[in-house]
């Protein structure tokens, strides 16, 4: 008997911490967001953010390099995808 | 008593550099915290190293001050973060290439390279250019505040 994962279960949008984003445009997608803060250089440095989308795979492109994703109102354009497990994807953000 | 002469000629660069086209009044100095995104495109103006020699044997020597002078250009992209770099060290060596007058003594900054660095972690990539100087001095040893 296989085990099969509720996937959908943990990005609920009445989950703790999932939040609805807009995909291309117009598609939603629920999934978690993360915006920790960075510091880049050294003396001094400059104060900045890590935006990064973390969704299922099949909510969006195999390659979503370049398409947009709207998160509480803000635009931002997907640098890059990389796996996270089987089913995940995390989307590096770009502030547009 | 005037000021250390380091602090004169920092004080000569920083007032050359204030409100170039690109940068502004953006122009900090001593700069420990980071920057944020309201202070770029920006400038840090920065002298981390002098190297000192004595010119004469008697006492008080005369000394040779080789002062490293950083002027560090942070940009946040918006085009082209070479270009955007570019735009500013123009900006930047132009106004530098004159002779400055401090103290009613002629100090002429010498450019003698620059390095770039880019980091694409932030929610917008940001480029910093270290445009490097040199600038020498001459004060006698007893009077770091005066400028031969």
């Amino acid at each position: 008997m296989s085990f099969v994962e509720p996937l959908d279960d943990f990005l609920d949008p009445n989950s703790i911490g999932v939040v609805e984003a807009i995909y291309d445009g117009s598609r939603p997608v629920m999934g978690h967001f993360f915006n920790d803060p960075v510091e880049t250089f050294s003396g001094p440095s400059v104060r900045g953010t890590t935006p990064m989308f973390r969704c299922k795979a099949s909510d969006v492109a195999a390659e979503p390099s370049g398409k947009t994703l709207s998160v509480g109102g803000v635009g931002y354009t997907i640098v890059y995808a990389e796996p996270n497990g089987i089913v995940m994807v995390n989307l590096k953000l770009r502030a547009t | 008593m005037a000021d250390h002469v380091r602090k004169q000629v920092r004080d000569a660069i920083v007032t050359a550099l204030t409100g170039l086209t690109t940068t502004q009044n953006r122009v900090f100095r001593s700069r420990v915290y980071p920057l944020s995104v309201a202070d770029l495109p920006g400038l840090c103006v920065q002298m981390p190293v002098e190297e000192t020699s004595p010119s004469t044997i008697h006492v008080p020597a005369l000394q040779e001050r080789n002062i490293d002078l950083a002027v560090s250009a942070y940009v946040e992209e918006s085009a082209d973060l070479d270009d955007e770099l570019d735009a500013i060290a123009k900006e930047v060596e132009t106004a530098l290439s004159s002779i400055l007058t401090v103290a009613g003594v002629n100090v002429e900054p010498i450019y003698v390279g620059m390095d770039t660095e880019f980091d694409g972690e932030a929610e917008k990539p940001h480029g910093v250019m270290r445009i490097r100087y040199r600038v020498r001095v001459f004060t006698a040893a007893n009077a770091p505040d005066t400028l031969l």
